[in-house]
């Protein structure tokens, strides 16, 4: 998975997966395959949260 | 150097604590003042006493309080009767309320609701046309001073709740005749950078003087122009300002600034969590349903008594198969094969009967024929004569000169010859 993916993209990307699943109008194939994504997808999300420590701060003066 | 003249801080502050308790006109105090910068902490009303050039610190007993039958409010023009008093730990003095009375509104305050009251007939404040703030910003522009504890707040407890975001910092002037000008000056930097998605405005508490500098009407514009979404997070909870009703949203504190700017990482967390649970839920229940599905079909009569599908056609094969034995030609070359075999005895009979029948006429043939052998007219006395391999029946045949040749039943004799005499006929 992309690391440049931002964390709300990922999110949204979590969310839809996991509206399809609940659509029911997958295949069982396909359902396990977006199983699988929204899982990856979900540890992404929060790992992306669990490692960043402190936000990054940068003067704008000139 | 004697340290004899060298006095504590405690003994200074005891000692002027003497002189303003035993001075006859600080006894008791009339004034008329504005009140500024109210706050209330642990039964005692804190607030400041002011006009144009001077201020001084406040405090009335909340007994006092209940008794009066107005809320003292920032603004107020007041008549106040106390004694002026030092606080010795901190070596400030203050004036200790024990009467109070409400005049008017003070100037300041009064041009403020003025600025609100315009401000919002322009639906500067409208809410219906504010921005909404990013749920998930990318990167905050911090407008505050650059040295201020507002600063901190903000950035540690952005550190805390979304620690993914960036926080650009664009110091500005928050207090004072310069500070409207710098604010606008930051606003203008963050949109000519157009980085950040979100700007927070904030500074930590002070006067309602100190805060002022956030009714100024031009900064009040450039905030209500913005095309990144504002927060203000001015002073404490009570503060109300311009910039507060303009922005985008107004926090009550630079804290409170921060947590309206970022989703909280515990809450998100949590979230992760709860959509993980409905994904496991989910293909869960997919499975269940996949797997009743299946068990239906495999429970299904088609399935569980496949082989009575066949039962028709296996009956039908069954009956075919005995028509078919029945029409078979089997039993017609059977039949045949019986004719065929009384066919062959019969004429092996009539065979054997043939040969008997050749073998008896051939047993009379022969014993004709032993009958008629030479030999067996030998035995009787009678021989064959030959010369030269000749049988001598004539005497004409016979040469006198030759040896004859008699053959008799059992052996040969040879003889010559003496005379020929032929018989008389």
């Amino acid at each position: 998975m992309n690391e440049d993916i931002k964390f709300e993209e990922l999110l949204k990307q979590l969310d839809d997966v996991v509206k399809s699943l609940e659509s029911g109008d997958l295949s069982l194939d396909e359902s396990i395959k977006q199983y699988q994504k929204g899982i990856e997808l979900s540890n992404k999300c929060r790992q992306k949260l669990e490692t960043a420590k402190e936000v990054v701060v940068k003067k704008m003066d000139d | 150097m004697s340290n004899d003249k060298y006095i504590s801080v405690s003994a200074l502050n005891k000692y002027l604590y003497y002189k303003f308790d035993t001075d006859l006109n600080l006894k008791v105090v009339y004034l008329k003042a504005e009140v500024s910068n109210v706050r209330f902490s642990k039964g005692i009303l804190y607030f400041v006493l002011k006009d144009e050039n001077a201020g001084i610190s406040a405090i009335m007993y909340s007994s006092l309080m209940d008794k009066l039958d107005f809320e003292l409010e920032d603004g107020m023009t007041v008549l106040v009767q106390g004694k002026v008093g030092v606080y010795t730990r901190r070596g400030t003095y203050s004036i200790n309320v024990t009467n109070i009375e409400q005049v008017g509104l003070g100037v300041a305050y009064l041009q403020f609701l003025q600025l609100k009251d315009k401000l919002a007939k322009e639906g500067l404040f409208n809410e219906k046309i504010k921005l909404s703030l990013p749920k998930y910003p990318n990167n905050i522009a911090l407008i505050t001073s650059g040295s201020g504890d507002a600063m901190h707040d903000v950035i540690s407890t952005i550190s805390k709740r979304y620690p993914l975001v960036n926080v650009l910092l664009y110091p500005a002037i928050v207090q004072g005749d310069s500070a409207p000008k710098s604010v606008i000056n930051a606003i203008d930097k963050v949109h000519l950078d157009g980085i950040c998605d979100v700007i927070i405005i904030c500074r930590g508490g002070g006067s309602i003087e100190d805060l002022s500098c956030f009714n100024d009407e031009e900064l009040a514009r450039v905030i209500y122009n913005s095309l990144i979404p504002t927060i203000s997070g001015v002073g404490h909870e009570a503060d109300f300002t311009i910039c507060d009703f303009v922005a985008s949203r107004r926090a009550p504190t630079p804290t409170g600034a921060a947590v309206v700017a970022t989703p909280d990482k515990v809450d998100l967390l949590r979230y992760i969590d709860e959509k993980q649970v409905e994904l496991v839920r989910n293909i869960k229940n997919k499975l269940i349903d996949g797997y009743n599905k299946y068990k239906q079909l495999s429970d299904s009569y088609i399935l569980t008594n496949f082989r009575n599908v066949f039962t028709p056609y296996e009956e039908r094969l069954s009956n075919l198969d005995k028509r078919l034995l029945m029409a078979s030609p089997n039993k017609k070359i059977d039949d045949y094969g019986e004719k065929l075999t009384i066919e062959m005895i019969a004429l092996n009979k009539v065979y054997i009967q043939f040969l008997k029948n050749k073998e008896n006429s051939f047993k009379k043939n022969l014993d004709k024929l032993i009958i008629l052998s030479p030999l067996n007219i030998m035995s009787k006395g009678y021989s064959v004569t030959f010369q030269m391999d000749k049988v001598i029946t004539k005497i004409d045949d016979i040469d006198s000169n030759v040896l004859l040749t008699t053959k008799l039943v059992d052996g040969i004799v040879m003889s010559k010859v003496i005379s020929v005499d032929g018989e008389k006929k």
